[in-house]
């Protein structure tokens, strides 16, 4: 027997069904739409940059170890007050350090990051991993940002005094050098000539000095090299720390 | 041939090509738009190419084997049970999940030997999600189906 109340009853629960996933589908795009996409916007739009407030080179058990303090600002496009992404910094596959982005209502001023960097060997780079969490869809987004051998150059070598003292056929060039932040590391100093070949190579063991303390250096060579000398170079491991053009 | 031999061969045949229909509308249209477009379209801003870290087959064997499988069984149940046809959806779903299944809920690592890390990305919100809209909509066709049923049959 046809009991029409049923054939009503059944259709009513289909289209309430109907409206709810309807209803669902709407929530789920105005999600994606309100959370996902300026989530997204806001991680194409990222800006870091960095201030180096400290650094320190120095050597222990024959490896080079740079540890410096960064002063870090992130910036981005729009002001939200949801979640940010949680920042990882990566060197040679050691997690250097984690800045954890709790809002997106302000950005990032001037947040302190120290790390301590091993250049031994390959300097390697510093790798950003960005675990974003904009709720439908969370990922690791990885960037290189920096070399490590442009934070340890930080630490720039400067000449205070050069000079060379020739006696008969043998010429001392005498480099008194200061840095603008620490360094007791093991320092090689190339001279080249006009044409950046390399004349002589010297490597200082105990090479240490800072801001105010100045270390002297002294290469014997021939008044050959010392008169074709044109650049000289420091270098801690295979990192160009500074490099001088002397004479005219 | 029997009345009921022609029934089942007609049921399989059915079966076998609804089957390959809703592999197509559902695992390559919805799914595949859904993963090779629509997501690395969210990241392009971000430049990455997610096509390449996702592992989407467009033709997947153990897939295709079970929706034919399941689109028979369908069509078997409308042709030998009464309101067998209001349980189409709810094979709908069952096909469904395989698909999330096959799709590891839209969770993907990949290891990027260069940086040495492993990156990851986890949609299965977004896939459970549209599962969970999906199944809604499902059960509001089995009620549907069985209204129309019932009226056909108590009309008649």
């Amino acid at each position: 027997m046809y009991r029409k109340g049923v054939y009503i009853g059944l259709i009513a629960a289909a289209i309430t069904l109907y409206l709810v996933a309807l209803f669902q589908l709407y929530i789920l795009v105005s999600n994606i739409q309100n959370t996902v996409i300026p989530a997204l916007e806001n991680l194409s739009s990222m800006r870091l940059n960095y201030r180096v407030q400290s650094l320190n080179i120095s050597r222990v058990d024959n490896t080079h170890i740079v540890s410096a303090c960064l002063l870090v600002n992130i910036t981005w496009s729009k002001n939200l007050s949801y979640r940010g992404p949680q920042i990882e910094l990566i060197h040679k596959g050691v997690k250097i350090g984690v800045i954890n982005i709790t809002s997106y209502d302000k950005p990032v001023i001037n947040k302190r990051l120290c790390f301590k960097l091993n250049i031994s060997g390959d300097p390697g780079k510093i790798l950003l991993i960005i675990h974003s969490y904009s709720g439908y869809i969370n990922f690791d987004y990885t960037q290189p940002i920096v070399n490590a051998s442009s934070i340890a150059s930080y630490a720039k070598i400067q000449i205070v005094e050069l000079k060379t003292v020739s006696e008969g056929n043998i010429s001392t060039i005498i480099v008194t050098t200061k840095s603008s932040f620490p360094i007791k590391a093991s320092v090689r100093i190339v001279l080249r000539d006009e044409n950046n070949n390399v004349l002589a190579s010297r490597v200082f063991e105990d090479y240490n000095t800072s801001s105010t303390k100045p270390y002297t250096c002294r290469i014997t060579t021939t008044p050959d090299i010392a008169n074709k000398t044109k650049y000289i170079e420091f270098y801690i491991e295979k990192i160009l720390i500074s490099r001088y053009r002397i004479g005219g | 041939m029997g009345e009921k031999s022609k029934l089942l061969v007609k049921a399989v045949g059915k079966g076998i090509l609804k089957g390959i229909i809703y592999y197509i509308i559902y695992y390559i249209v919805i799914f595949g738009l859904l993963i090779m477009y629509v997501i690395p379209m969210l990241f392009s801003s971000l430049n990455i190419n997610v096509s390449n870290i996702i592992g989407y087959e467009m033709i997947n064997i153990p897939v295709i084997i079970w929706f034919i499988g399941l689109h028979i069984a369908i069509e078997l149940l409308r042709a030998f049970i009464p309101y067998g046809s209001a349980l189409e959806p709810v094979i709908g779903i069952i096909l469904l999940y395989i698909i999330l299944i096959s799709l590891n809920y839209g969770r993907i690592e990949k290891y990027i030997p260069e940086y040495h890390v492993t990156l990851s990305i986890d949609a299965s919100l977004l896939l459970k999600t549209i599962f969970y809209i999906l199944v809604i909509f499902s059960i509001g066709s089995v009620f549907s189906k069985l209204a129309n049923e019932y009226k056909k049959r108590h009309k008649s």
